[in-house]
């Protein structure tokens, strides 16, 4: 009998016992619906973070202050002169209230020069973004995110409303429009100039961070090198591991993120890869107890003519055709699992080819695996014993 | 040359310790399109001999020759596809395939064969109408008579073209009129040049074969043809 013969065989079979064929699947949909679901949840959670980090902007590296260092105007003008350095920024970042009105909460304030909506991605609701210079208008002006703007009783339609910022008034000059997703986890803040900024909180160090936008085609490992070697020459620093200023990129958040991602799918996946062992156990109970019902088929067929190996087919086919249906189920209660959890938690629902590969290819290994024991049982049965057996 | 030819067969049964004997010796030539009843109470050792014929079981000494072939020489491969190609089986309990229509019934051998499923169905369809079975090709055996179910295990048996047809008492299960339309096709099976080896303890069966041997306590005990039998050579 060939092998399409054999499947449609397995498949009248399994047909003709519905009820059983669904309780015995119904482990390994289960399983893979477990490994599929947690593992695109992961993914889809993954995914939205990493395209979060990337919207703050692409490869930049930012440099920020530490042990007690201070960072100047002058450092961030010599990592300009860099190779591969597009734009160097700088600014000064602090806490401080705002009052609009009868209202008033607490922000991160942030000093940024005008060419500060180049290193990163932010996007305007309304209005315009600060104005260059130290005019008194710029000094004047400020630009709330949707989060500050919303805590303090604004929209977009309130560009040109005045706010109180540690006691100076400004003007509301632009909104930005709300992040998405993981964005908005720096929680909310207020931009003015860096000018403004220095004079309110002197003495406070004239630059909290440096942001450089490296070139689109720049070795980022080799600018993270120079960066340090620039600084520690200018901070007169014989030893990195003695630098009062810290230096990160993006692709190694990034990085580090994806470890912890695989790790977490790893983990997940190897949990619900246990609920597919016992649904595997399942499938061979139902399997030995078909075997034993059907021993006096088994021996009609050896008698008019089926070979061992053929029984043997039969039967290691049957399990895998059950358990291969249950992993299409259950791939397809995984992805309906991780939508729904992605619609909850905001995410982008994301499911990857792989998952769909690797939870074809676990069920079908499931049913060799579990199928092979109760086969060759049935196919070792003498066809005169099989044939008596009532 | 016999198509089936056993010397000396011998089967033994081990049950715990103790060793039974279902055949003590058996020496029997069956030739071309023969028609023979093998006869004998139950216990007595036909089965046993059924099982040596139908190449289900092995001597535990003895040889087996089937159609020229040693049965002691043939792997488990080899066996099947004699039995596959060389004798039909029609059993007393008809042992269709459950959930199976007639048609798939028939069909299997051929299926297993290696011939190609369309082929199989146009021959196994070809053999139900033969049978007056055709209106009931697509019915599963649950739905059919035990008369109509060994008419279908007869078609299954003749489908693969065997020379010889082994069947185990197969008007056993079956009320009168039934069972002598049986017999009727095995007469017309008979006479298309086939060997019939018929497996009985009725008599009145046995009577209407060309040569009857009857088995007692896994001897044969007497093996007797009717002369018209040995005209045909």
């Amino acid at each position: 009998m060939n092998f399409a013969g054999i499947i449609r065989l397995s498949l009248s079979r399994i047909w003709a016992n519905k009820t059983r064929s669904a309780l015995t699947i119904l482990g390994v949909v289960i399983g893979v619906g477990a490994l599929v679901g947690l593992v695109s949840i992961v993914q889809s959670a993954s995914t939205g973070i990493s395209s979060s980090l990337n919207s703050l902007g692409g490869n930049n590296v930012s440099i920020s202050a530490s042990a007690g260092g201070t960072l100047t105007d002058g450092d961030a003008e010599a990592l300009e002169s860099i190779d591969g350095v597009a734009a160097v920024a700088t600014g000064v970042t602090t806490q401080g209230t705002a009052t609009h009105g009868s209202t008033s909460a607490t922000f991160t304030i942030q000093g940024v020069s005008a060419d500060y909506p180049a290193t990163t991605s932010i996007d305007l609701a309304a209005g315009s973004f600060l104005p260059e210079g130290a005019s008194l208008r710029a000094t004047r002006s400020v630009v709330l995110d949707a989060d500050a703007a919303d805590s303090l009783g604004l929209s977009a339609n309130d560009v040109g409303a005045q706010i109180t910022l540690e006691g100076r008034t400004f003007t509301v000059v632009g909104v930005l429009q709300a992040q998405t997703g993981f964005a908005g986890f720096g929680g909310s803040s207020v931009y003015i100039t860096q000018e403004a900024a220095r004079t309110m909180f002197a003495p406070a160090p004239d630059v909290s961070s440096i942001t450089v936008v490296t070139a689109s085609d720049a070795d980022v490992d080799g600018l993270v090198d120079s960066v340090t070697r620039v600084l520690l020459e200018r901070h007169d620093i014989s030893d990195a591991d003695d630098a009062d200023f810290t230096v990160t990129n993006q692709a190694d958040i990034l990085d580090s993120l994806n470890s912890v991602m695989g790790i977490l799918q790893l983990l997940l996946g190897g949990i619900a890869s246990i609920s597919l062992l016992v649904g595997g156990i399942g499938i061979m109970n139902i399997m030995l107890v078909s075997v034993r019902e059907r021993t006096r088929e088994i021996g009609v067929r050896r008698a008019i003519g089926a070979k061992r190996r053929t029984i043997l087919a039969q039967f290691l086919v049957e399990a895998v055709v059950l358990s291969v249906i249950g992993g299409i189920l259950g791939i397809g209660l995984g992805a309906l699992i991780a939508w729904v959890v992605s619609l909850i938690g905001g995410l982008t629902f994301v499911i990857a080819g792989w998952v769909v590969v690797v939870g074809l290819v676990f069920s079908a290994l499931v049913g060799i695996v579990f199928g092979v024991g109760p086969a060759r049982t049935a196919a070792r049965m003498a066809p005169v014993e099989a044939l008596r057996y009532e | 040359m016999p198509v089936l030819s056993l010397r000396g067969v011998r089967r033994e049964y081990l049950t715990g310790d103790e060793v039974t004997v279902a055949l003590g010796g058996v020496d029997l030539d069956v030739d071309e399109g023969e028609f023979v009843a093998i006869v004998g109470p139950s216990g007595s050792g036909k089965s046993t001999l059924m099982n040596m014929i139908g190449c289900l079981d092995r001597p535990t000494t003895g040889s087996v020759v089937i159609d020229g072939h040693d049965v002691d020489e043939l792997g488990d491969n080899a066996l099947t596809e004699l039995r596959l190609r060389t004798i039909g089986f029609v059993f007393q309990q008809f042992n269709l395939l459950p959930q199976t229509s007639a048609v798939d019934n028939v069909a299997a051998p051929l299926l297993y064969a290696g011939a190609r499923p369309a082929e199989a169905r146009v021959r196994a369809l070809e053999l139900l109408e033969r049978l007056g079975l055709g209106e009931r090709a697509r019915f599963t055996p649950n739905r059919l008579s035990g008369g109509q179910q060994q008419r279908v295990a007869i078609a299954r048996a003749l489908v693969a073209d065997p020379r010889i047809i082994l069947a185990d008492e197969p008007t056993g299960a079956l009320d009168s009129a039934s069972g002598a339309e049986v017999m009727r096709i095995m007469h017309e099976i008979h006479e298309e040049g086939r060997t019939i080896v018929l497996i009985t303890h009725d008599l009145d069966v046995a009577a209407q074969a060309q040569r009857r041997i009857h088995v007692h306590d896994g001897l044969i005990t007497e093996d007797e043809r009717d002369a018209v039998a040995e005209v045909p050579a």
